[in-house]
């Protein structure tokens, strides 16, 4: 027993080595936000937590919880039928082609992701063109800069983080059970309703969860898909460190987010448990 | 028998070799007498992007040529981290000079983490005009200046907008880019709809109520340089500002861009000064140091800055090739000291973070 402990003690040890600069960053965040602007390290003073009932941060934090709820909602619809493919697939090639092809996204850097969209959805991007030259609409559509852009590019980057743990569980859905459905006089429909998706559920909220709290955080999406139009919370807290140089305000709405992203997805999860499988 | 001549050829060469020693050993004693610095250092920290790489060519490499001297550069992202770096080290001695934007001066002064500026070290100070020549209440020195004027697309207009008024034309200006709330151009562009509005930089609520009307026309507000590019290029810009045209160094002199600079705004251009900064507790030796400074601001650096960055001068002494002086991009001494106008910075710190956040909820 005592071997046992001293090796997982041992093998928990690169973890511990990685989180303990995670830990204490967010240690040094905590501190300054009760820090006071030009005294963040010698005074403490609840003031960056009092304007964060301010309209101007509560309405960005209001956006944020919003693009990231609409985000993972729409992952999860978008994910299911692409997870089900996947899971179901037999041909071990096709499998691993989709598979690359769902984590494609997390192979490329966000940045250029974004840029991608531009190329997509700019004036001169491919739906304009493809408009233009139809003769549907004289002058290039604005499509970027405002929230419909940012909602496409949250969904677009967290799709990835949402398929993974839906297929693992659809793969965990024994077939028999499905065959039996059928062989009783179930419809695929009804399959799929009443048996395959209640139990992947813990894992289909589970993902939803997981994109809700990547795109809550999400910075480079907003900033280059909304150029300045969609306030989330990561691009005002970028706003609060250059050019204003208030760390104790970037901070304290900082902590205020991680705590309502970690508040919202505890409840989700509890949620999650208590209802019936 | 035979080792005689071998004997005797090698005394000549050895005599030969001794004889040549002094030719040689020479002129390296004179170089070394000659360059004052030798031996000392110079810790640099100044910006990641073009500016620092251009400092490098025109600033940190003349000085080391003409002194001796060894710059170690720490070139970072840009003037927040600057600003956090410092206030991280404390008493720490970590840099000898910090070159960064006006803004983050009065940030480490406040903090107490700078040095006053003995002005008497440095000689080239004398030309630059007195309101670039001092920050900070004493702790920074004018370095370059950031130059903001309007960006305009070449297919909209024949000649150069003259006026702020342009922005504020509907028939003209159909579709139009701001800077972004976190550039310090914005500050500067309610300042410029305030005066425009009747009003000022210590009421700048005519300014507000100015910019309001331009809502239903703001495209986007320039975050990345690229876009606002690429926007002109495609035709769905036809003008922007305050903007510098120094951040499109190759897009604004490539004609498929269809863009172009103005400063010939009736109103004045803006300007922002960038600020040479002393620690207050600092690794090197104080001749080194106010050396480098002083060098920051040589006639023919700053000149050689102007070109590389379309940056305009604080010293109106800089010298600027021919091509330069007829650049459309590069103000000279001589329009910087006729048309420039900028903001107060002191009063500036008190109400950014307010003025930011209005201006966001107007455009977002």
């Amino acid at each position: 027993m005592i071997r046992n402990t001293k090796l997982a003690w041992y093998c928990l040890a690169p973890v511990v080595v990685l989180l303990f600069p995670l830990i204490a960053a967010s240690l040094v965040v905590l501190r300054l936000s009760f820090g006071v602007k030009d005294a963040e390290w010698t005074q403490i003073g609840l003031d960056a937590y009092f304007q964060l009932a301010s309209p101007f941060f509560a309405r960005s934090f209001i956006l944020t919880l919003r693009l990231a709820a609409e985000s993972a909602v729409i992952d999860v619809l978008l994910a299911v039928p692409v997870a089900l493919v996947l899971a179901r697939l037999r041909s071990r090639l096709w499998r691993r082609v989709c598979l690359l092809a769902v984590l494609m996204p997390l192979l490329v850097n966000l940045l250029l992701q974004s840029y991608g969209w531009l190329v997509v959805l700019g004036p001169a991007g491919v739906v304009n063109r493809a408009l233009l030259s139809m003769g549907l609409i004289e002058r290039p559509l604005r499509l970027l800069y405002a929230e419909p852009a940012v909602l496409i590019g949250l969904v677009q980057t967290a799709l990835p983080l949402v398929v993974l743990p839906i297929t693992q569980a659809l793969r965990g859905v024994p077939i028999a059970m499905e065959e039996a459905a059928a062989t009783l006089g179930a419809r695929r429909q009804q399959i799929l309703r009443q048996i395959t998706i209640p139990i992947a559920l813990p894992a289909v909220i589970a993902a939803g969860t997981l994109a809700f709290a990547y795109n809550a955080s999400a910075f480079a999406v907003p900033l280059l898909l909304g150029a300045g139009r969609v306030q989330m919370l990561g691009v005002v807290i970028h706003t609060e460190v250059a050019p204003l140089f208030d760390f104790p305000q970037a901070s304290s709405a900082s902590v205020a987010l991680t705590a309502a992203a970690l508040l919202l997805t505890s409840l989700v999860g509890l949620w999650g448990r208590r209802k019936p499988a | 028998m035979s080792t005689i001549p071998l004997y005797r050829r090698r005394l000549l060469q050895i005599g030969a070799a001794a004889a040549a020693l002094p030719l040689i050993g020479k002129p390296t004693l004179v170089r070394a007498q000659d360059k004052p610095l030798t031996g000392k250092t110079v810790r640099l920290l100044t910006w990641a992007d073009d500016t620092g790489t251009a400092q490098l060519r025109n600033i940190v490499a003349p000085f080391e040529e003409r002194t001796g001297a060894k710059v170690i550069v720490d070139r970072t992202g840009g003037t927040s981290s600057m600003v956090a770096k410092l206030k991280a080290a404390g008493d720490r001695p970590t840099y000898d000079v910090i070159t960064l934007s006006g803004a983050g001066a009065p940030a480490l002064a406040s903090a107490g983490l700078l040095a006053k500026i003995d002005q008497d070290k440095i000689p080239n100070l004398k030309d630059v005009p007195e309101k670039y020549r001092i920050g900070a209440d004493g702790y920074a020195i004018g370095y370059l200046l950031w130059t903001n004027g309007l960006i305009y697309s070449t297919k909209t207009y024949s000649s150069p907008p003259d006026s702020y008024a342009a922005l504020w034309d509907k028939s003209v200006a159909k579709n139009i880019f701001l800077p972004p709330a976190d550039y310090l151009e914005s500050m500067q562009t309610v300042v410029m709809a305030a005066r425009f509005a009747g009003g000022d930089q210590s009421n700048p609520e005519p300014g507000f109520k100015k910019l309001e009307e331009l809502k239903d026309r703001v495209v986007m507000l320039g975050e990345n340089p690229n876009q606002v590019a690429d926007l002109f290029r495609s035709g769905s810009l036809d003008l922007g500002g305050l903007y510098s045209p120094a951040f499109f160094p190759t897009a604004i002199k490539d004609p498929s861009y269809n863009m172009s600079a103005s400063y010939a705004m009736k109103e004045g251009f803006y300007t922002q000064t960038l600020m040479t900064v002393i620690p207050h507790t600092r690794p090197g030796d104080d001749a080194a140091v106010y050396a480098f400074v002083n060098q920051t601001i040589d006639p023919v650096s700053q000149g050689k800055m102007t070109e590389d960055i379309l940056n305009g001068s604080v010293n109106s002494k800089a010298v600027l090739s021919e091509a330069a002086r007829n650049s459309p991009y590069i103000p000279s001494p001589e329009q910087i000291a006729e048309h420039a106008t900028t903001h107060d910075d002191a009063q500036l710190a008190k109400t950014m973070s307010d003025w930011t956040q209005r201006y966001t909820e107007i455009f977002s």
